[in-house]
């Protein structure tokens, strides 16, 4: 037995009222009235008062009625004792489907614990995957077979997931199902979310109204938060090389309020370790380390750093990409590859220097002898060629879509070697505009434009090796795509992208020179790029930078992105805002991307998230909810008890007396 | 109809309760005195007068004067001539107003009691050519109307009109209104007297002294000799306001004897003083008091009568 609303039971005070009614309205003696006392004087007599109750079978109806009305209000319910209770209890596991979940090993985790779930449970289960939009997997009356299917077949999406949306489509399915089932509304339910608990994944916005008698409960996937070996409180910063690119420098900053001592700096190349470094930092400082290092000849090495031996991952931006010490090598395939085309789209390329080191064979792309690929005709692209790998390890390549068909061509050839996931989305594919007949051209002049600006050193103007570095816009719909893969880039272009746009619009073309040099000088490491003029950068320091904001008067703002932050680069994650303001090529990004938001996000902080949603959605009184929400009869009980009341006070004050009632007065002390 | 009622209705009298729902005094008064006369033998005041009445055996010490020697021709035996006595005095009913005597336990209050029966002396007297007013006091002359012989319906107007109010003080109100009576005549007082005797005394004073005669009627009603209620209480003096606490049971103890007591001593003193005072309650039938009166007053007479 429990109460929903225990602090209501201090309306049970109210009950002085009707007492003090009792006590107070009580007949009084209103005094006989006789001609003369003169011959009673002489037996005048000692009276006591006495302050018996009035009709104390009425009062004892009233203050059982007001305590059960009290009662009522509290919101009495009956739990079921141990494992009754907890088998009736529905639940709901959600499972995070957002991009960040394809890093590492975070979706099989993310399974695992949630099959774990699903299974050691006998009560009513049902299953929501989170991303962008949630999405019922399974409702609460599948079996337990369809739930592990369900989740076996459930895949990330390249979408931002928001959890807050989807613990309140959790709540709101609890509730269903209780009116469905008969339970009690106020039956306590379980929330269970699985997920990598990245800080953009929690809107708080969406959590303005959680049902208090909900419990939520979160199992933490992947990244830091997981492995317990790092410190909460030390991070690193960012990498960079120096000038000379033979000195890497690592920057560790100690957020927390505690020094942190005697911890240990890993820094791999490749698979190998490079060094090990111990340090000390003060609470809030930043400590930068440096280590030597030397740039292979022919290939590209890429730099690891972490703050624990086992920390290394792919999936956060601990890592640098070593260039060699030679040439950048562009490799082509399709038709491009072949004839002269190549000549006039990339041969004014000068900054840096790119050669064109000819057809991209599986051994060029295996041996890291490639530091960008173009790909013209997909239909000549080879599936050998592990283009997943070559762009993890910090290659570009550079693919021409002129179909849907190609798109999915792109897909194949880059999933040969089962590393790129679900990229690019389905979705996405629908949206290209695609005019095979200036394809080509067209192509071409991107690709000069882009050669011109230092397309070999990638179109990647992020640091982030999970976010998209553009989204070109084109009668509204994505026309082009650059998305980081591991370290590297993969540019798709629609054929009817740049080249009609910049006919379009010739005023873009400045802007989209000043955008890829603000990428490309943060990727060389100089702050100093000649666009700045028309930039307003909130940090001064590069590597933090950079989602970008296109309007017609130039590029705008360059929002400071938190290494967690994954937005790729599908329609309605980034979404133009005021649209019939906004014209169609114009770069925008979600205003509820924050950057107070843009931070890790720990469970200590989820779980004050989630319970200041709570505690906002709950009343003063502690309870679990609005007694309006949840008892709308009540407030007609409270308005006919206060009449009831009134009444009975008027008719007190009416009749205060009864000549009968005169021994309840008096007492005779004989 | 309890046994009390059976045997006033045989003698003719009603009910004080029953004449109280009667508004006119007028007709209560001839009611009640209708009801006297039927339960006494016409007689007149005997006395002095030009009015032949009866003859007489004659007793010495009788005026010889008034032998009938007309009738001692014929007979033999001495016979005394009478005549009816002609009155033409002054008759004032003075009605003790006070709150008490709003007080009822029987039907009647005391002050309807006291009214109708001021009202019956008022029919008296005009039946006898006798002048006849009233005044209503309480600690003063509330109203007051001097006699005159013939009555019109203002007198019976005030007597209606009457309200039980304010508190008692015969000696301030008698005084005042010994001012206003300039030739003597017969006072009826009608009063609850809650006074002590020598009080009552003292306020008929300046009455006696210009030679009024009085005749005061004490009137109780039958719950001020004993409380008709049990249950103890607070109990409120009608016209001081003085609440004070009260077991009936243990009052009643007492009680009858205090009024017992209070009655002696006013008939005492009051009678020592030639005042006519009589004592009743309000469920004593008014004809049947009347007629005590009557005949006590014409005892009275007789007693006095020359001889």
């Amino acid at each position: 037995m429990g109460l929903a609303f225990p602090a209501l039971l201090l309306a049970a005070l109210a009950v002085a009222v009707p007492v003090w009614v009792h006590l107070a309205f009580r007949p009084h003696a209103a005094g006989r009235i006789l001609p003369s006392l003169m011959f009673l004087k002489a037996v005048e007599l000692k009276v006591r008062r006495n302050r018996q109750l009035r009709d104390r079978a009425l009062l004892i109806w009233r203050v059982l009625l007001l305590l059960l009305l009290v009662a009522a209000f509290a919101g009495p319910f009956v739990e079921l004792s141990g494992s009754d209770s907890a088998a009736r209890a529905p639940a709901v596991v959600i499972i995070d489907q957002s991009a960040s979940m394809t890093v590492g090993d975070r979706w099989s985790e993310a399974v695992a614990s949630a099959r774990s779930l699903l299974r050691a449970t006998d009560r009513q289960v049902a299953l929501l995957g989170a991303a962008h939009q949630t999405v019922e997997l399974t409702p609460f009356g599948a079996s337990r077979s369809e739930r592990l299917a369900a989740l076996a077949s459930a895949e990330p999406r390249m979408e931002r997931s928001d959890l807050g949306a989807a613990i309140q489509h959790a709540a709101a399915w609890l509730a269903r199902h209780a009116r469905e089932q008969q339970l009690p509304a106020n039956m306590p339910g379980q929330v269970t979310v699985v997920t990598d608990l990245q800080a953009s994944a929690l809107s708080q916005a969406s959590l303005r109204a959680l049902p208090g008698h909900i419990q939520i409960d979160v199992e933490v996937v992947g990244g830091p938060v997981r492995s317990g070996t790092r410190q909460p409180n030390l991070g690193i910063e960012s990498m960079r090389m120096r000038g000379d690119s033979t000195t890497l420098e690592v920057t560790v900053r100690n957020t927390d309020s505690r020094d942190a001592s005697d911890r240990e700096l890993f820094i791999q190349a490749g698979d190998h370790p490079l060094a090990q470094q111990s340090l000390s930092v003060s609470a809030g400082a930043s400590r930068v380390v440096t280590v030597p290092v030397t740039r292979a000849p022919d290939r590209a090495v890429v730099l690891r750093a972490a703050l624990a031996p086992d920390d290394f991952s792919y999936d956060d931006t601990n890592a640098l990409v070593l260039a060699p010490a030679r040439t950048r090598q562009l490799g082509l395939l399709g038709a491009g590859a072949l004839g002269s085309v190549h000549q006039s789209a990339f041969g004014s390329i000068q900054k840096p220097p790119l050669s064109v080191a000819g057809e991209a064979t599986p051994d060029r792309v295996r041996n890291r002898q490639l530091d960008l690929i173009y790909i013209e005709d997909l239909q000549d692209a080879r599936t050998d060629l592990a283009l997943g790998e070559f762009v993890d390890s910090g290659g570009v390549v550079i693919a021409l879509v002129d179909s849907a068909a190609d798109f999915a061509r792109l897909r194949r050839t880059l999933d040969s070697d089962g590393e790129t996931g679900a990229w690019p989305p389905a979705t996405a594919v629908d949206a290209l505009r695609i005019d095979p007949d200036s394809a080509l051209p067209q192509l071409h002049e991107a690709a000069r434009i882009l050669g011109s600006l230092g397309a070999s050193h990638g179109l990647g103007f992020t640091t982030d090796a999970e976010r998209p570095a553009l989204l070109y816009w084109n009668d509204g719909r994505a026309a082009a795509f650059v998305r980081s893969q591991g370290q590297g880039r993969i540019v798709v272009l629609g054929l009817s992208s740049v080249r009609g746009v910049l006919a379009r619009r010739p005023e873009l073309a400045p802007i989209l020179q000043a955008l890829l040099r603000v990428a490309l000088d943060e990727e060389a490491g100089r702050p100093n790029y000649t666009a700045g003029e028309i930039v307003e950068r909130p940090s001064s320091n590069p590597t933090d930078a950079d989602l970008v904001l296109l309007t017609p008067g130039g590029v705008q703002r360059v929002v400071r992105a938190g290494r967690d932050l994954v937005a790729p680069a599908v329609p309605g994650v980034y979404t133009v805002t005021g649209a019939e303001q906004v014209e169609p090529w114009q770069f925008a990004v979600r205003p509820d991307i924050r950057e107070s938001q843009l931070e890790p996000l720990t469970r200590p902080a989820f779980e004050k998230l989630v319970d200041a949603a709570a505690e906002s959605s709950r009343p003063a009184n502690g309870g679990a909810a609005a007694p309006r929400d949840r008892y709308p009869w009540a407030w007609w009980l409270v308005f006919l008890a206060t009449v009831a009341a009134l009444a009975e006070l008027l008719s007190a004050l009416r009749c205060p007396s009864a000549a009968t009632e005169m021994r309840n007065e008096v007492q005779v002390d004989a | 109809m309890s046994g009390t009622q059976r045997r006033n209705a045989a003698a003719g009298l009603v009910e004080p309760a029953v004449l109280a729902q009667v508004d006119r005094l007028e007709l209560v008064a001839r009611q009640v005195v209708a009801g006297m006369m039927s339960g006494m033998h016409r007689s007149s005041t005997v006395g002095a007068s030009t009015e032949f009445a009866e003859h007489r055996m004659y007793t010495p010490g009788d005026d010889i004067r008034r032998i009938d020697w007309r009738v001692y021709g014929r007979t033999d035996r001495l016979f005394v001539k009478t005549f009816q006595a002609e009155t033409n005095m002054d008759v004032m009913a003075i009605v003790d107003c006070s709150a008490s005597m709003g007080f009822e336990t029987g039907g009647v209050t005391k002050l309807r009691y006291a009214l109708m029966l001021a009202a019956c002396f008022g029919h008296l007297a005009d039946a006898q050519r006798d002048r006849f007013g009233a005044a209503l006091v309480n600690e003063q002359v509330v109203s007051l109307r001097r006699p005159r012989a013939v009555q019109d319906e203002g007198l019976m107007r005030m007597l209606e009109s009457a309200q039980a109010n304010g508190s008692t003080n015969l000696g301030l109100a008698l005084e005042a209104l010994t001012d206003q009576l300039k030739r003597r005549a017969l006072i009826v007082l009608v009063s609850d007297l809650y006074m002590p005797p020598q009080d009552a005394v003292s306020a008929i004073a300046p009455l006696l002294e210009r030679g009024h005669e009085l005749s005061i009627f004490h009137i109780l009603d039958p719950g001020e000799q004993e409380l008709d209620f049990a249950e103890a209480g607070i109990v409120e003096d009608s016209e001081t306001g003085v609440r004070i606490p009260l077991d009936p049971v243990a009052a009643n103890r007492m009680l009858r004897t205090r009024v017992e007591q209070h009655i002696r001593g006013l008939e005492q003193a009051l009678t020592a003083r030639r005042v006519d005072y009589s004592f009743g309650d309000t469920a004593v039938p008014l004809a049947e008091r009347l007629r005590h009166y009557v005949a006590r007053r014409r005892r009275a007479q007789v007693k006095q009568a020359p001889r």
